[in-house]
């Protein structure tokens, strides 16, 4: 679990780029604050990680949404298709914790049954210039070679 | 987003989808500003509006 969420309960994961030595000092640390510790390489490389997972993530929002808008006009119940996906090939995150669509998730409570409230806001998903610049200069040794 | 498609462009690699995705939270950023503020989940909100009638 990542986020506010995630924070909340405990579970954040850690993506850590550098030595090994740098990764054993950091995770005495991180331990601390998150369940999941991962070295993803050298430095940078955490970073690396965490914005191809965003990447899968952003698209899996909308697709997510976009089937279950689609079930619903042929007639399916929404707590039914999630049942359906989250049991099947299309299940994600997206689709499991953060379903778009009220009572599609009995028992558990995603931003859409509070009107989208809390949660990653959409204009975070774009507003990343000062994320970006200090990202290039990260990666610029991983995009060099 | 921008960061993955910004990064994929500057390392010469293809991303369709996650252009398609930034374009589309794009157009829900600029034209739809109760959205903006709320979890990205609303783009289903915006798929909604989108729609034609059933």
């Amino acid at each position: 679990m990542a986020g506010v969420a995630g924070a909340k309960s405990g579970t954040l994961s850690f993506l850590v780029g550098g030595t090994d030595e740098e990764y054993t000092r950091a995770s005495s640390i991180l331990s601390l604050m998150g369940s999941r510790i991962i070295h993803c390489g050298d430095s940078g490389a955490g970073l690396a990680a965490k914005i191809c997972n965003n990447l899968v993530l952003g698209v899996q929002q909308i697709v997510v949404g976009e089937a279950m808008l689609l079930g619903q006009r042929l007639g399916l119940d929404p707590a039914v298709l999630a049942g359906v996906i989250n049991s099947s090939t299309g299940g994600c995150w997206a689709s499991s914790v953060n379903n778009p669509v009220r009572g599609a998730l009995p028992g558990k409570a995603p931003p859409c049954e509070r009107d989208y409230e809390g949660g990653f806001l959409t204009s975070l998903m774009l507003k990343v210039r000062y994320i970006f610049s200090v990202a290039t200069c990260i990666l610029s040794d991983h995009i060099r070679t | 987003m921008k960061l993955a498609t910004e990064i994929g462009s500057s390392t010469g690699t293809s991303l369709p989808l996650g252009k398609a995705a930034e374009e589309i939270y794009s157009a829900v950023i600029e034209k739809h500003a109760d959205l903006a503020r709320k979890d990205f989940s609303s783009v289903y909100k915006f798929l909604e509006r989108q729609s034609g009638p059933k």
